[in-house]
């Protein structure tokens, strides 16, 4: 790929929610990543967007499920768990 | 097999898929619904309408998103009117660079390794609950999908039936707004210089 075939800043961000969630073709991943390794300022933008995500997600995660869930549930079905 | 044998070997099967979701649509139901009493209620729906509906289950396909559908639906129809509207929050719209930027600048260096850690760290899981219940009905379903399961825009798309374009512009837009509330709290408890 030449130079000018690289993505700049704003095409490498209009793909950064795709990017983030998965949703890019590989070519465009790629592309992406290129620049990413050129580029600090878009590097930690990209870093603290998939961060964001994963450590919301994490956060979330920790909710407490209730310890009799599971036997309110399968003694709604009749069914052992 | 008799249908006596077909019966107990269908409820072993759906026992077993339903125990490896369950926790996950748990967490799904409460963000949905809001408190954890409805929530339990909504997912012992969800478990019932399954069970029943587990004959029309394709094997091999994927079990988490159908039980979703079903519980989702179940919430449409049993629970979102009852929940209470939730506190419309104003917000700024600012993009997603004008966030990174301003998070950039209030960080200072031990803090700019990891800003998005820094800040969530710090935040009650809570007031992130809250954050996400917060927005408007039609992000917060897709984004409830999208932080509590790890499902693609296609499977979001199939199991709230809209199209995967919509999918993706709230799950797009419903992050920037939750990451301005998440923003708005850390400036709040003082976490951000300036």
């Amino acid at each position: 790929m030449s130079d000018k075939d690289c993505y700049s800043c704003e095409e490498a961000l209009k793909r950064l929610d795709d990017f983030v969630d998965r949703e890019l073709n590989h070519d465009e991943i790629e592309e992406v990543r290129t620049h990413l390794k050129a580029c600090r300022g878009c590097s930690e933008h990209f870093s603290f967007e998939e961060r964001i995500v994963e450590e919301v997600r994490a956060k979330l995660v920790r909710l407490d499920i209730p310890n009799d869930l599971r036997d309110k549930v399968f003694a709604r079905l009749n069914l052992s768990p | 097999m008799s249908t006596t044998s077909q019966k107990k070997a269908s409820d072993t099967e759906f026992t077993t898929l339903l125990e490896g979701i369950i926790d996950s649509a748990y967490r799904t139901a409460f963000h949905l619904a809001g408190n954890r009493e409805d929530a339990e209620e909504l997912v012992q729906e969800a478990s019932l309408a399954a069970y029943k509906a587990f004959n029309r289950f394709e094997r091999g396909t994927n079990f988490k998103a159908w039980f979703l559908t079903i519980l989702r639906n179940r919430f449409i129809s049993d629970y979102r009117k009852k929940k209470r509207a939730p506190a419309v929050v104003e917000l700024d719209d600012m993009s997603d660079h004008q966030i990174w930027s301003s998070v950039a600048e209030s960080m200072n260096t031990s803090e700019s390794a990891d800003p998005a850690h820094f800040i969530v760290d710090r935040l009650d899981a809570e007031q992130i609950s809250t954050a996400l219940a917060e927005l408007p009905d039609d992000f917060r379903e897709v984004c409830t999908l999208y932080f509590t399961q790890d499902l693609l825009y296609q499977e979001i798309s199939d199991i709230l039936e809209i199209p995967i374009g919509t999918v993706r512009s709230r799950i797009h837009r419903g992050r920037r707004l939750l990451q301005q509330r998440l923003w708005r709290l850390a400036e709040d408890r003082g976490l951000l210089a300036g």
